[in-house]
């Protein structure tokens, strides 16, 4: 009770609670509890005990997810290899059937779509990369897609 | 085994690296978001998504600042984004949120004056707006520097001075008013009620 009324007494007087504060600010540090602190109520609070385990248990799961993500990934560009590999003969096969005029037309209408889809992806790995360079500055620990979708829903 | 080692275990993948620098920081980043939200369920939530970011970014951390500092920044982001989802006033948030009461079982009455004053201290930073509410708790509370909190915060230093100052003179004009003292810088720098819990 003496320890309530020295902090009543502290607070009424505007000078003493100034420097009180400043004195605070000198005894606390994080994860340090200094007896003015906890005078004033910033005690100890127990931390919930499955904390680690939940988080552990959290980080364990997206390390399972990436991998699955990472499998799905190479399996799917590898399909899509194989099936870009099999058009390209198709088209090939195709080719060699048709005038040398049409030929020609047809392989530069081709070589304009592969170079317009390379270059639009191309155009997208950089907007990201330099998103996410931009994210990093800003220290924020999301996905670039997770904070897009984020930001949407905040807009809205 | 030193901070930066683990670290750049961690980064590595090394799961048991990473659950020492969870074990070691977990604490203060609980406590950081108790003073910012108040609540111990939100808070424990909150604190659990920033690590697991911190885990998915780590590869980009690239030691240019303390651990602390930059856990303390997705955490004061996850704290931010946690309230306007929300949508939260916080400011006028119930009294029952605030799950700080003493237990039924019997305690001892340091314990019970213990809580009670930390209750006391957690509603009356209710009362304050969420920025000056984040200065006083990361200036006074966890002691950190002005440099420091805008580093955490990215705001400007003016800004985080103004909010200071107008959160400790609140802070003082509403013990005083819960405690029925008499306010000698009444009418200096009034608590403005018509902007509960503003960003």
């Amino acid at each position: 009770m003496r320890q309530r009324e020295k902090i009543r007494s502290i607070i009424l007087n505007r000078d003493a609670y100034e420097r009180a504060m400043e004195e605070l600010h000198k005894l606390q540090a994080p994860g340090v509890y200094s007896g003015l602190g906890k005078a004033l109520g910033w005690n100890e609070q127990p931390v919930p005990p499955y904390l680690t385990e939940e988080i552990m248990k959290e980080i364990r799961q997206c390390r399972e997810e990436i991998e699955l993500d990472r499998r799905v990934m190479f399996s799917g560009g590898f399909l899509l290899l194989v099936l870009l590999t099999l058009i390209i003969l198709t088209s090939i096969d195709a080719l060699n059937t048709l005038s040398p005029v049409v030929r020609n037309q047809a392989i530069t209408g081709f070589f304009w779509m592969v170079t317009s889809l390379v270059g639009s992806g191309w155009v997208l790995f950089l907007s990201l990369l330099r998103y996410q360079q931009k994210d990093h500055s800003r220290d924020s620990a999301d996905h670039p897609l997770a904070q897009i979708i984020r930001y949407l829903r905040l807009k809205r | 085994m030193t901070e930066t080692q683990l670290i750049k275990r961690a980064q590595n993948g090394d799961e048991d690296a990473f659950r020492e620098l969870v074990e070691t920081h977990q604490s203060k980043v609980y406590h950081l978001l108790l003073g910012m939200l108040r609540s111990p369920e939100v808070a424990g939530d909150l604190t659990q998504e920033t690590f697991i970011k911190a885990w998915k970014s780590l590869s980009r951390f690239r030691l240019d600042s303390t651990f602390w500092t930059w856990l303390y920044r997705i955490a004061y982001r996850s704290a931010l984004d946690y309230i306007k989802l929300k949508k939260l006033d916080l400011t006028y948030l119930a009294e029952e949120e605030l799950n700080l009461q003493a237990e039924e079982k019997a305690e001892p009455l340091a314990a019970v004056l213990a809580k009670d004053r930390t209750q006391e201290l957690f509603s009356a930073l209710q009362e304050l707006s969420f920025n000056n509410r984040v200065a006083i708790v990361l200036y006074y509370f966890q002691g950190l520097s002005y440099k420091e909190i805008a580093a955490v915060t990215k705001r400007r230093l003016g800004s985080i001075r103004t909010d200071l100052h107008r959160g400790k003179t609140k802070l003082r004009q509403i013990l005083c008013r819960r405690w029925g003292l008499p306010d000698e810088t009444e009418g200096e720098d009034q608590i403005d009620h018509s902007e509960p819990g503003c960003l």
